[in-house]
C-alpha cells in the first residue's frame, strides 16, 4: 500500500514537473507583460521585472477595452450557435442510420478543410454584398459555420459510445426522438459536449483571419490587436505580452470551470 | 495648451508642444479661414502601426477643435495594412477616408484607381502645402504618371548607426566606406573589449528582409536591380532587364555572406525588430537602420545605448556615390470616400509646416527641409542631422514602385537566402533570380531583353 | 474479440444489415447499402433524422459552399486584385504553372514532412501523458494539473509563433541560454535550413500535443477496467496491452483527433509566418504561406486559388482516407 501511494506521489511530481515546464513560455509572457522592452531583451535573461510595469496593461486596456468586450460577445454568442446547431446534428449522426449517413460524416469534416487564406476574399465579398462587414452578426455567422465541423465530430465521437440498445429500449417504451435526446442523449454525453464547447471557445475566441478583414472599428476582436502590435520595423513585446496575457485569461477560467463537467462526463459514458 | 496624456515615456513633450505652439503662435495660419467646418462628422484614417502613431492622439485633438469632426486612427501591421487597403480599394469600400501608403505601392494604387489625384488640390492650397519643403526625391516617391497621389509626409530614411563610445576606443571613424565597415565588423566581434558583442547585424531573413536589404546597398555597390534603374535615370523603368547577375549584384550577396562571420549568432533569421533590438540591447556595435527606430534608440526604457550612438549616412563603396535608402510614407484620399474635402483638409493641416513640426516633436518621421533644419528639433533628436544630410543623395525608386515591387523583392529575398544559407551558390541563385523576375516582368509587359 | 477487420466493406455489410433490419421495423424505413439505392424524398421528410441534421447541414452547405466555388472558379482565371485589366479566362494555366514551380514542391513536402512529424509525436507525447493523468486520477489535485497542462493550445497561433520565435532566438532566446547552464551548445533553431523545420515541428508539438492527450485520455478512460484485470490475471506486458487493447478500442476517438491535427497542420501558417516567413532558403516553406503570399502579397488572386484548391482536395483525399480506416472499426461494440 505504501508502495503504491509513494509511486504514485512521485508520478504527480513528474506530471507537475512536465506540466509547469509546458507552459514554461505562458509564465514566460506573463512575466514579460510587465517588463520594459529593455528587460524582455537582457542578456542574460531576467526572469523577473525589475519594475512591475503595469502602466503596459494600463495603456492597453484605455485604448482596447471595446475590442475586448466585442471578443467576448462574438465568442459566447458564436458558440451558442455552434451547440445549436451541432449537437442535434450529432444525434442526428449516431442515432440513425441512413443511406450516405459515412459520406455525410466526411461532409461536415470538410467544412474544416477549406484553408482560412482561400475562404477570406470570397467571405469579404460575401459580406459586403448583405452590408455586415464590421457588425458583430457577421462575425458570428461566419465563426459559427467555421465551428459546426469540429463541434459535430467530437459530439459524435462521444455520442458514439452510447450503445443503441439504450435508444432502443427507450423506443420500445415509447419513447419520442425528440425526448430521447434530451433526456438521454445530452445528458450521457455532456462530457463530449463539454469538450466540444471547450474547443469551439477557444477557436472563436482566437479567430484572426476573419475578423482581420472583415472589421474595421466597430467590431474589431481582440487577437486583431495583438497582431497589430507587430510592426514590420517594430514589435511592442511588453503590449503583446500583456495582450496575450489577457486574451489568455478567459480561455483559462473557462476551462476551470468546464473540466469538471468533462470528468464527469468521460466516468458516465463509459457505462457498459 | 498643456495636455495630459498617459504617456510616461515623454514627459517633456507637453512643454515642447507648448513652446512651440507660443512660438509659432506669430506665424501660425489662420486656420479658421482655410479649414471648413464639419461638426459631428468624423474622419477615418487608416494608419501604419509604426512607434510615432501615438503622437496622432495628441495632434488631432486640435483638428477637432478646429474644426469640429473627431479624427479616428486605426493603425495595422505592415501585411495587414496593405491588404486591408488593396480590398478595400478594390471593393471601393468607404471604410477609411485617408491611407497611407507605403513607397513600393505608389504605382499598385494609382493603376488601381485607389487613391485620388491630388495635384488640383495640390495647387488650390498651395501656400499651405509649401510642396517644395518636402524631401525632393520623397515627393517624387509621390508622382506616378502624371498623378500624385499623396502627401510625402513620413519619410524614412536607414542611416547608419554605431556606437560611438566603441569606435573612439577603438579608434576608429563612422564608416564611410563598405571597407570601413567590413573592418569595424571585424574588430569589434571576438573583441575581448566588447564582451559579447559583435561587428553587425543585418536583415537576412528570407523575404522582403533580405530583399529590400539587396536593394538598400545595391546601389551603393555601383550597381542597378534593372537595366534603366539608377539615381539619375530618365525613366526608370524604361527597360527593366533584370540584372542580378552582373558583377555588382554578386558583390553585394558575397559581402551579405562574408558579413555573417561577424553577426551574432541567429544572424540568418534575423530582420528589422531583431537587429534593432540587438543595438539597443548593446551587443552590436553598428546597425543601418531605419531612421523610424532612432527615437527608440533614444528611450531608457527600450535602449541602453541612448546617448552612446551616433548616425552618420549610409555606406557606400569606395569611389562610388552614396545612395542612401529612402522609404516611408505618403498620405493619400480613399477614391470611394464620402468626406473627400475632409480628408484634404485634415491632410493639408496635418502635413502644414507647423503640425509637421509638431508631429516630427513627437517621434514622428521628418519629411520637410524645414523641419529637419529647425533647432528644436534638431536639439532633441540630432540623428536628424543625418537624416538631412542623406535626404539629397537618395533615390526614388531605390525600390521599384511597380505593381509587381512585392514579387521582384521576395524572389530576390527567397534566391538571396538562399545562397546565404549556401544552399546553393550565389551565382546560381542570382541567375535563377534573374530568370524568374525577367519572366515575371515580361508578362506583365515590360521591356525585357534576353542578354543583359 | 479484438481483431482487425480487413475486409472493410463485408463486416460493415453485415452489421449495417442487421442493425437496418432491426431500425427498418421500428422506423418505416429500408436500407439498401448498395450505389443506385433510391432515397426518395418523401423518406427524407419523413425521416425522424432529419429535423436533427437539416439547420446544420444547410447552415454549412451555405458557409463552405461559396468559397469553395470562388476559390475553384478564381483558380481558372487570370486575376489579379489590383491590374486594371479584368480578370480573364486562364482555363487550367494557373494549375499547370502551379506545378510546374518547385517552390510549391517544396511547400507540399514540407508541409507533408511537418504534418507527419507533429501528428506522430504529439500522439505519442499525447498518450503517454494521458496514462500519466489516469495513473494520478485519483488525487484531486491532478484535475488542476491537467487543466494547466492543456493552456498551450489556447494560446493564439500567432502569438505562439512570434513567441517562440523569441524564446529560440539564437542570441535574445531564453531557450539557448537554459541549454548552456547544462552544458549543451546554442542551437540555432530557425536560423539554419537544417534545423528550421524541426523548429516549427516542436513548437507545433509544445502547443497541440495537450490536445491530442485530451482526446486519448477520454477515450482511454471509456476503457472497461475488466479487460485490463483479464489482460493482468493472463500475465500480459505493458506493451502488449497497449498493443492489443488500448490502441484498437481508442482508435476510433483518436482517429478523429488525429485527422483534425492532420487538416490543421496542413492549414498551418501562423508559426511559420511568424518566426521564419517560409526560411532560411525555401526550407520552411508550407503551402498555406505559398497561398497567402500568392493572394495577399502578390495579390495573384487566380493563381493564388489554384494553390488553395490543390490543398483542399489533398486535405480531402486524405480525410477519405483515414475515413475508410475508421469506418473499418466503426461497428466494433
Amino acid at each position: 500500500m505504501r508502495k503504491k501511494s509513494l509511486r504514485k506521489a512521485l508520478l504527480f511530481i513528474f506530471a507537475a514537473i512536465l506540466t509547469l515546464l509546458n507552459i514554461a513560455p505562458l509564465l514566460w509572457v506573463a512575466l514579460s507583460s510587465f517588463k520594459t522592452r529593455l528587460e524582455i531583451f537582457s542578456s542574460p535573461p531576467s526572469l523577473f521585472p525589475e519594475k512591475w510595469q503595469v502602466q503596459n496593461y494600463i495603456d492597453l486596456i484605455n485604448v482596447n477595452l471595446p475590442y475586448l468586450l466585442n471578443s467576448i460577445i462574438v465568442t459566447l454568442l458564436s458558440t451558442l450557435g455552434v451547440l445549436l446547431l451541432s449537437v442535434p446534428a450529432a444525434f442526428g449522426l449516431t442515432a440513425f442510420t441512413f443511406p450516405k449517413k459515412r459520406d455525410l460524416e466526411m461532409w461536415f469534416l470538410s467544412g474544416r478543410m477549406m484553408p482560412p487564406v482561400a475562404a477570406a476574399i470570397p467571405f469579404y465579398l460575401t459580406l459586403r454584398q448583405v452590408g455586415l462587414i464590421d457588425t458583430h452578426i457577421g462575425l458570428i455567422l461566419l465563426y459559427v459555420g467555421i465551428g459546426i465541423p469540429l463541434a459535430v465530430w467530437l459530439i459524435t465521437s462521444f455520442m458514439r459510445s452510447i450503445h443503441p440498445a439504450i435508444y432502443e429500449a427507450a423506443r420500445i417504451d415509447g419513447c419520442k426522438w425528440r425526448d430521447i435526446f434530451l433526456r438521454i442523449t445530452i445528458p450521457l454525453s455532456s462530457g463530449g459536449i463539454a469538450t466540444a464547447t471547450i474547443f469551439i471557445t477557444i477557436f472563436a475566441w482566437n479567430e484572426l483571419l476573419l475578423p482581420l478583414f472583415l472589421t474595421n472599428r466597430f467590431a474589431k476582436t481582440f487577437p486583431v490587436v495583438l497582431t497589430s502590435f507587430q510592426g514590420q520595423t517594430e514589435i511592442a513585446w511588453e503590449l503583446m505580452c500583456a495582450g496575450a496575457t489577457i486574451q489568455v485569461l478567459p480561455v483559462i477560467v473557462l476551462t476551470f470551470f468546464v473540466q469538471k463537467y468533462i470528468v464527469s462526463g468521460l466516468t458516465l459514458g463509459s457505462v457498459k | 495648451m498643456k495636455k495630459t496624456h498617459l504617456n510616461p515615456l515623454k514627459l517633456l513633450i507637453p512643454i515642447f508642444c507648448a513652446a512651440v505652439a507660443l512660438y509659432s503662435q506669430a506665424q501660425e495660419t489662420d486656420w479658421s479661414k482655410e479649414l471648413q467646418k464639419a461638426d459631428g462628422k468624423t474622419l477615418r484614417v487608416i494608419m501604419i502601426q509604426d512607434p510615432w502613431v501615438k503622437g496622432f492622439d495628441t495632434i488631432d485633438k486640435e483638428f477637432q477643435k478646429l474644426t469640429g469632426a473627431e479624427v479616428v486612427v486605426d493603425s495595422y501591421s505592415y501585411d495587414d495594412l496593405h491588404q486591408k487597403e488593396v480590398l478595400m480599394g478594390n471593393n471601393k469600400s468607404d471604410s477609411y477616408d485617408v491611407v497611407v501608403l507605403d513607397s513600393p505601392w505608389v504605382g499598385e494604387f494609382q493603376q488601381g484607381g485607389y487613391v485620388e489625384n491630388l495635384k488640383p488640390s495640390l495647387e488650390k492650397d498651395a501656400k499651405i502645402v509649401q510642396w517644395d519643403d518636402f524631401v525632393a526625391t520623397f515627393r517624387q516617391v509621390a508622382d506616378w504618371k502624371g498623378s500624385i497621389i499623396g502627401v510625402p509626409f513620413g519619410a524614412y530614411f536607414v542611416l547608419f548607426n554605431y556606437r560611438a563610445d566603441l569606435f573612439k576606443e577603438a579608434g576608429l571613424s563612422p564608416a564611410k566606406t563598405i571597407e570601413d565597415l567590413k573592418t569595424a565588423a571585424k574588430t569589434f566581434t571576438n573583441n575581448p573589449k566588447f564582451p559579447g558583442g559583435y561587428g553587425i547585424g543585418m536583415n537576412n531573413q528570407r523575404g522582403s528582409a533580405v530583399g529590400q536589404a539587396y536593394f538598400e546597398y545595391i546601389y551603393n555597390f555601383g550597381g542597378k536591380p534593372f537595366a534603366s534603374m539608377y539615381p539619375g535615370s530618365a525613366d526608370p523603368y524604361a527597360d527593366m532587364t533584370p540584372q542580378f547577375t552582373s558583377p555588382q549584384s554578386i558583390e553585394v550577396v558575397q559581402f551579405f555572406k562574408d558579413l555573417l562571420q561577424n553577426e551574432p549568432p541567429g544572424a540568418l533569421n534575423m530582420a528589422w525588430d531583431q537587429r534593432a533590438n540587438a543595438f539597443a540591447t548593446g551587443r552590436l556595435s553598428m546597425a543601418c537602420l531605419w531612421s523610424v527606430r532612432e527615437p527608440l534608440l533614444e528611450d531608457p526604457s527600450r535602449s541602453k545605448v541612448n546617448g552612446k550612438f551616433g548616425t552618420s549616412v549610409f555606406p557606400t563603396k569606395e569611389g562610388t556615390k552614396p545612395v542612401p535608402p529612402l522609404g516611408g510614407w505618403v498620405m493619400g484620399i480613399n477614391t470611394a470616400s464620402k468626406q473627400k474635402d475632409l480628408a484634404w483638409d485634415y491632410i493639408k493641416w496635418f502635413t502644414s509646416p507647423e503640425t509637421h513640426k509638431k508631429f516630427v516633436l513627437l517621434g514622428g518621421p521628418p519629411s520637410r527641409i524645414s523641419t529637419m533644419q529647425d533647432p528644436d528639433v534638431l536639439k532633441k533628436s540630432p540623428w536628424i542631422q543625418t537624416v538631412f544630410e542623406s535626404q539629397s543623395q537618395t533615390f526614388a525608386d531605390c525600390r521599384p514602385r511597380i505593381p509587381e515591387s512585392f514579387q521582384i523583392i521576395d524572389k530576390v529575398g527567397l534566391h538571396v537566402s538562399e545562397a546565404l544559407q549556401g544552399q546553393v551558390s550565389i551565382e546560381a541563385a542570382m541567375k535563377q533570380a534573374n530568370e524568374e523576375i525577367g519572366a515575371l516582368l515580361k508578362k506583365a509587359g515590360y521591356k525585357v531583353s534576353d542578354t543583359p | 474479440m479484438i481483431a482487425a477487420d480487413t475486409r472493410i466493406s463485408e463486416s460493415e455489410v453485415v452489421m449495417a444489415r442487421s442493425l437496418g433490419k432491426f431500425l427498418a421495423r421500428k422506423s418505416d424505413i429500408s436500407l439498401g447499402f448498395l450505389p443506385g439505392f433510391d432515397f426518395g424524398w418523401r423518406r427524407f421528410f419523413r425521416h425522424p433524422a432529419t429535423p436533427f441534421l437539416l439547420p446544420a447541414v444547410i447552415y454549412l452547405f451555405a458557409l463552405t459552399i461559396y468559397p469553395f466555388f470562388y476559390s475553384l472558379g478564381t483558380s481558372l482565371l487570370n486575376f489579379s486584385l489590383t491590374s486594371p485589366r479584368p480578370p480573364t479566362f486562364a482555363g487550367l494555366s494557373n494549375y499547370k504553372n502551379l506545378f510546374l514551380d518547385d517552390l510549391f514542391f517544396t511547400a507540399l513536402l514540407n508541409t507533408g514532412l511537418i504534418t507527419v512529424a507533429s501528428v506522430v509525436i504529439e500522439f505519442i507525447i499525447g498518450f503517454s501523458i494521458a496514462h500519466l493523468f489516469i495513473a494520478i486520477a485519483d488525487i484531486r489535485a491532478s484535475h488542476l494539473l491537467r487543466t494547466v497542462f492543456i493552456l498551450p493550445m489556447m494560446v493564439t497561433p500567432v502569438v505562439v509563433g512570434l513567441l517562440w520565435s523569441y524564446i529560440l532566438d539564437p542570441l535574445f532566446g531564453i531557450m539557448n541560454f537554459l541549454l548552456s547552464l547544462v552544458g549543451i551548445p546554442a542551437q540555432p533553431w530557425f536560423s539554419d535550413a537544417n534545423t528550421a523545420l524541426w523548429a516549427i515541428v516542436f513548437v507545433n508539438v509544445w502547443q497541440w500535443s495537450p490536445f491530442l492527450m485530451l482526446i486519448c485520455l477520454a477515450a482511454l478512460v471509456s476503457i472497461p477496467r475488466d479487460l485490463y484485470e483479464a489482460a493482468r490475471i493472463d500475465g500480459a506486458r505493458w506493451y502488449q496491452i497497449v498493443m492489443r487493447i488500448e490502441l484498437p478500442l481508442v482508435r476510433n476517438t483518436v482517429l478523429v483527433g488525429i485527422i483534425f491535427r492532420i487538416i490543421d497542420n496542413f492549414r498551418m501558417f501562423d508559426i511559420v509566418f511568424a518566426s521564419t516567413r517560409g526560411g532560411p532558403g525555401r526550407s520552411t516553406e508550407v503551402i498555406s504561406l505559398y497561398a497567402y503570399r500568392q493572394i495577399f502579397q502578390y495579390f495573384n488572386a487566380g493563381y493564388g486559388a489554384a494553390a488553395a484548391v490543390v490543398v483542399l482536395l489533398i486535405a480531402m483525399i486524405i480525410t477519405t482516407v483515414a475515413a475508410k480506416l475508421l469506418q473499418s472499426e466503426a461497428y466494433h461494440a
